[in-house]
């Protein structure tokens, strides 16, 4: 099955609900498109993760040009309350998501998504403004990379 | 355990103004500064707001609720700055020069609530805060002249056949 519209919002939902389906390591709540003011509410250890509006890679169109191929890197990120010695932490959530998504390429079945991967993982930290050396979130920011196919049919100049 | 019983607010309005560094929105014994330490910071901050009241002649704790509210919001704020600074953030943090200016967070609060009692004793007084004086309160004796110079008293003990009375004896 392919797509018809809306690539970019389909694969911020579908990444949703794939790492929401891991509810042993990420609670639903805390798995957002978008919404980051769930990181002032008090997580100590648990996992927050949310994922962005994505970027267009490259696309190209095929068949009767109505088919149309894109290429998308979303940015997820997740975070951990930097306490004492969060890495332990962090590091099992970090693989349990790149796990989710090696495990999903049609990030659960979504029609048009084709093939997604992790493309990279980056450490970083979020320190309080004006603070000192400690920082309060440790984080993840993953590429995932999702290749999808559209097809506008009977539709604009398809019609 | 519980907060003293001359403290002012409550773990719960420092949790409020702080709910990054608690659990789902409550201070427990796995945060980060735990329940009890907040209770301690509150107990202390208060503490030392009410050496600066008691100075002014005040019955601490003031009970007056509009008063209680005011002192309520100075712990608070105060006790949220140290659970910020547990966190390395925030105003009080070590290290974090521009906001301390080189001074420890006790200076920066018995400076904050010595400036605010004297600042307001005569609101607090005036909403009803229980003040007593002592009798001498109030009496002034000017020692210089207006160049400045230190003013010579007219008359002295024991001048003009005085003869004072030692009336403790």
């Amino acid at each position: 099955m392919v797509m018809t519209a809306s690539a970019d919002a389909t694969i911020q939902a579908a990444i949703q609900t794939v790492i929401r389906a891991d509810s042993d390591n990420f609670t639903s709540a805390n798995v957002t498109l978008g919404d980051v003011r769930g990181l002032s509410g008090g997580l100590e250890s648990a996992s927050y993760v949310v994922i962005f509006p994505g970027t267009l890679t490259s696309g190209a169109r095929g068949g009767d040009y109505g088919q149309v191929t894109q290429v998308w890197e979303h940015p997820v990120i997740l975070y951990h309350r930097w306490r004492n010695d969060e890495y332990a932490t962090h590091t099992t959530a970090r693989d349990d998501i790149l796990d989710i998504i090696n495990e999903n390429p049609t990030l659960g079945g979504t029609d048009g998504i084709v093939n997604s991967i992790v493309s990279a993982a980056t450490l970083g930290y979020l320190y309080p403004k004006g603070g000192g050396d400690t920082p309060t979130y440790v984080m993840t920011t993953f590429t995932v990379m999702c290749e999808c196919w559209l097809l506008y049919a009977n539709t604009g100049e398809f019609a | 355990m519980a907060l003293g019983a001359n403290s002012y607010g409550t773990v719960a309005e420092v949790a409020a103004l702080t709910p990054r560094w608690t659990s789902s929105g409550s201070f427990g014994a796995t945060t980060q500064p735990t329940e009890s330490h907040v209770e301690k910071f509150i107990d202390r901050v208060s503490a030392t707001l009410n050496v600066f009241l008691a100075e002014a002649g005040f019955s601490i704790p003031v009970t007056q609720a509009d008063c209680v509210l005011m002192l309520d919001d100075f712990v608070v704020i105060h006790v949220g700055a140290l659970c910020d600074a547990v966190n390395g953030a925030g105003t009080y943090v070590p290290g974090e020069n521009n906001n301390l200016r080189g001074r420890t967070s006790f200076e920066i609060i018995r400076k904050s609530a010595g400036d605010f009692v004297a600042d307001h004793a005569d609101g607090l007084e005036k909403l009803g805060a229980s003040r007593t004086y002592s009798m001498t309160d109030g009496l002034e004796c000017r020692t210089t002249d207006a160049a400045g110079d230190t003013i010579t008293p007219f008359f002295s003990r024991k001048q003009m056949g005085n003869q004072p009375i030692e009336w403790d004896t």
